[in-house]
């Protein structure tokens, strides 16, 4: 039985050593994404598409999408069904994914140095970074949350203004008025879908 | 002069009332929250909201705001980035940021942040001697030198005073009570108000701001474009940004 039980750990999926750390988590995706971006592969136009699906791949497993809506929703998060918080999370996933590819793309050599990790506990840490050039210094800090194996983002700060907050404000004052359809509605039209 | 210090007592004694009537930050939070993903808001008021009193009239310039920027501003914005390589536009802004240097460091003094001073004056004797009088930054790799910028108005808030009514001003744009007149108070400490003719002075002071906005357009657009709500997201990041630097 102890055997079996042995085997039965041997045989799970062993979590990478990048996905134990969140600093490693962050710097693995950010090189990958600079590695596409510089990459001489897709200087000419016709492999720009091309280019912007590679990085949305990486990018894709990036978030946590469930945390990302519940923490920009906040105590609205409350008043949405469980249909409308699952057509919710995909569309704001996109939705963010679409403003981190814009920023991506306006990649000029800037390099990411990396300050500090605070481990706030078992499941909670902070990246803190900042993106130089030559005439640029902006902190970025990363929110991490572990839910299985691996770390990921669920906001971002750049200059002390933090994502999550920004859009909680926006959609307390839109849910003020409106109902989570017309909120979802809205995302519909920002994604193109 | 006299209009300047009318503004000034005016707008304080505008404060004390909002000061006085901020609650504290327990009964901030919204009561059916989930705890842990209600974050403190340091300047929110009992919907979880900032201060915005005027809200009407503040969307209002708002409007007309953003038609100026996008009729007026950007326009010329083009032809000033194409005139002006973004070097040389990079080099005014370290020039303007390393010429308020005696605004930074009255503000570190009125808050005892000696250890701000200190940065603030090594950046400034570096980058005036080997930034060719500030227009380098040379100090911008150096991690022991950065600092966040201090002024007056965070001299008001180390004091407890409180930010004061969200406001919009035509043209200047977003700011509160209390950073409105901390500007004001702060605009007698800069080195450019020692400029003469007052034409001279205004031309300065008129190309400092308009650079610096030059620099901040591409992100006004980007905000613009990722936003629900423009109003409410340009709000909330002017917010945020202070907030941060009040509590460095």
């Amino acid at each position: 039985m102890r055997i079996l039980f042995f085997l039965l750990i041997m045989l799970l999926p062993a979590p990478t050593l990048a996905q134990d750390n969140p600093t490693s988590y962050i710097r693995a995706n950010v090189d990958a994404v600079v590695a596409i971006l510089t990459s001489p592969e897709y200087e000419s136009e016709t492999n720009k598409t091309e280019q912007l699906r590679q990085i949305e791949a990486v990018v894709d497993n990036f978030f946590d999408s469930e945390e990302l809506s519940k923490r920009s929703l906040g105590q609205y998060w409350r008043i949405f069904t469980d249909e409308q918080k699952a057509e919710f999370q995909p569309l704001f996933l996109k939705l963010i994914k679409q403003v981190y590819l814009k920023k991506s793309v306006s990649y000029n050599g800037e390099v990411v140095n990396y300050n500090q990790e605070l481990i706030k506990s078992d499941t909670l840490a902070e990246v803190h970074t900042t993106l130089t050039s030559p005439d640029l210094n902006m902190p970025i800090i990363y929110y991490m949350i572990r839910k299985d194996a691996s770390w990921k983002v669920y906001d971002v700060s750049v200059e002390n203004v933090s994502l999550v907050k920004n859009y909680r404000s926006q959609f307390r004052s839109i849910l003020q008025n409106k109902s989570p359809e017309d909120l979802i509605a809205t995302l519909k039209e920002k994604t193109n879908e | 002069m006299n209009k300047h210090l009318l503004c000034l007592i005016l707008g304080i004694f505008l404060l004390h009332g909002c000061a006085a009537k901020k609650t504290s930050p327990e009964l901030d939070q919204p009561p059916a929250a989930d705890q842990e993903y209600e974050e403190m808001y340091d300047e929110t008021d009992e919907n979880g909201a900032y201060p915005d009193s005027i809200e009407g009239f503040n969307r209002g310039v708002f409007a007309f705001n953003d038609g100026f920027i996008t009729y007026v501003f950007s326009p010329i914005d083009t032809v000033y980035t194409g005139f002006f390589p973004p070097d040389i536009r990079a080099g005014f802004g370290n020039f303007y940021r390393n010429l308020g240097y005696p605004v930074r460091l009255i503000n570190a003094l009125l808050q005892f942040k000696f250890d701000k001073m200190a940065k603030e004056t090594a950046s400034f004797a570096l980058n005036t001697v080997f930034g060719v009088g500030g227009l380098f930054n040379v100090t911008r790799n150096m991690p022991s030198l950065q600092t966040s910028p201090e002024d007056f108005s965070q001299t008001l808030a180390f004091y407890g005073l409180g930010s004061g009514t969200y406001l919009v001003l035509p043209i200047l744009g977003p700011t509160t009570l209390r950073d409105a007149a901390g500007s004001v108070a702060d605009s007698f400490a800069h080195p450019l108000s020692l400029v003469t003719p007052d034409s001279a002075k205004y031309a300065l002071i008129g190309h400092d701001k308009a650079n610096a906005a030059s620099a901040n357009l591409p992100t006004y657009k980007s905000i613009k474009e990722e936003s629900f709500d423009h109003y409410t997201s340009m709000k909330d990041v002017y917010f945020q940004y202070r907030i941060g630097l009040e509590k460095e």
